[in-house]
């Protein structure tokens, strides 16, 4: 729900968006926050922030950080599902991609060999995906 | 000397192999000792982005232009950083005749003022110009952005904006450029925001703007930038802040941490 004061409720003023990509999306551990509220996923505003879309979106990216492999089971993949399937601005989509932020803390492990695959296998059974998805990393080389 | 090599490959190949070492110093600075053919596709790539950060950086480079001139033409983006001590960087930038993109790291907008007549023969090259770390007084900002009158981006990253009544007066003529892609990446939105509406030389509006990347933090001001610019953009790229700052502020959301 769009908030009037928001930057959400704002959003609705671009009326002829057509690519639109949230970077910077630290990826939350689940348990960080209160259970039972909002803050238990980045996607709770990334959609309520959509909600206040008026133009059919052909391109969406999201950018998220991820710093140990580990995280990534804490990525809230059900919440991308949900996302893509209720909204409606989104039925225009040719592009979604998923870029991860390489920053590692201590290095030592590629974020583009372990986090692509399992981006790609949580996000494929999407049928509504099938042939739009890409993944991909961004960051300093290993 | 026409070698071997070159009769067997024509030239063309050769250009295309060494662009697939663009990012590779190393590979590159050994290609251009090859052959003088392949010295000049090696430099286009190995010098077309200088960084002049360190005062070490700016003694390297003008050891390195005295005694080869001619690579000043490769360069297309330079990176300069003028935090500490005034540096005659307008000139630098001056001298490369081939300049598309400046970066300018923590400077105190405008140390330079009498420089400012000296990037005239190259401002109608430069398409992109970036702020950062910068101490940025609004009213001396346009009459800079102003001087490219084929802008096309322009940054803000991790400029603070500083308010002065003191407009910046440069005796060059002013432009609107055709600005179509603007990446705010700064806390200090607010600051930007006056440098958009209330220039020493009004621009009326930025009737170009397609491309907005914004950062979305704490004190921003976004409503008088989508209202203003909501129905041209098409590609916005929201910036967000991270929950490491303990703040992931978007819209009414506050999500609270729990101990």
């Amino acid at each position: 729900m769009a908030v009037v004061d928001s930057p959400n409720y704002y959003l609705s003023h671009f009326t002829n968006l057509r690519h639109l990509a949230f970077a910077n999306l630290f990826l939350i551990p689940r348990g960080r926050y209160k259970r039972g509220g909002e803050g238990e996923s980045p996607f709770v505003w990334v959609n309520s922030a959509i909600a206040a879309l008026r133009s059919p979106i052909t391109h969406f990216t999201i950018e998220i950080l991820i710093r140990q492999p580990a995280q990534l089971d804490a990525v809230d993949w059900k919440g991308i599902d949900v996302l893509f399937s209720t909204r409606e601005v989104f039925r225009s989509l040719v592009r979604v991609s998923v870029v991860f932020l390489g920053r590692l803390e201590g290095g030592g492990w590629d974020p583009k060999s372990i986090a692509e695959p399992v981006a790609v296998r949580r996000l494929m059974p999407l049928t509504s995906m099938m042939g739009l998805l890409t993944v991909s990393t961004r960051g300093p080389k290993l | 000397m026409t070698s071997r090599c070159q009769r067997g490959i024509p030239p063309e190949l050769v250009d295309r192999i060494i662009d697939f070492l663009h990012d590779q110093p190393k590979a590159l600075t050994a290609c251009s000792l090859v052959a003088r053919s392949w010295t000049v596709t090696s430099r286009y790539h190995q010098f077309s982005m200088v960084a002049l950060i360190t005062p070490r950086c700016w003694g390297k480079f003008n050891r390195l232009i005295e005694t080869s001139p001619t690579m000043l033409r490769f360069v297309r983006s330079v990176i300069v950083d003028v935090a500490d001590t005034y540096s005659p960087w307008m000139s630098v930038c001056a001298s490369f005749p081939s300049l598309q993109h400046i970066t300018m790291n923590g400077a105190v907008i405008p140390p330079w003022r009498e420089e400012a007549a000296a990037i005239s023969s190259v401002a109608h090259n430069i398409t992109s110009f970036t702020i950062n770390f910068t101490i940025v007084r609004p009213p001396h900002v346009w009459p800079i952005v102003r001087m490219f009158p084929n802008l096309v981006t322009l940054g803000y990253g991790g400029a603070r904006c500083v308010t002065t009544s003191v407009p910046l007066q440069l005796s060059l003529p002013c432009h609107s450029p055709p600005i179509s892609t603007m990446s705010i990446t700064t806390t200090a939105l607010g600051g930007v925001l006056e440098v958009l509406y209330n220039p020493p030389y009004p621009l009326t509006t930025l009737s170009t703007l397609d491309i907005l990347d914004v950062y979305l933090g704490r004190g921003y001001n976004f409503q008088a930038l989508a209202q203003a610019y909501g129905g041209q953009i098409s590609r916005l790229r929201l910036y967000v802040h991270g929950h490491d700052q303990q703040c992931t502020s978007l819209g009414g959301f506050q999500p609270t941490l729990s101990c």
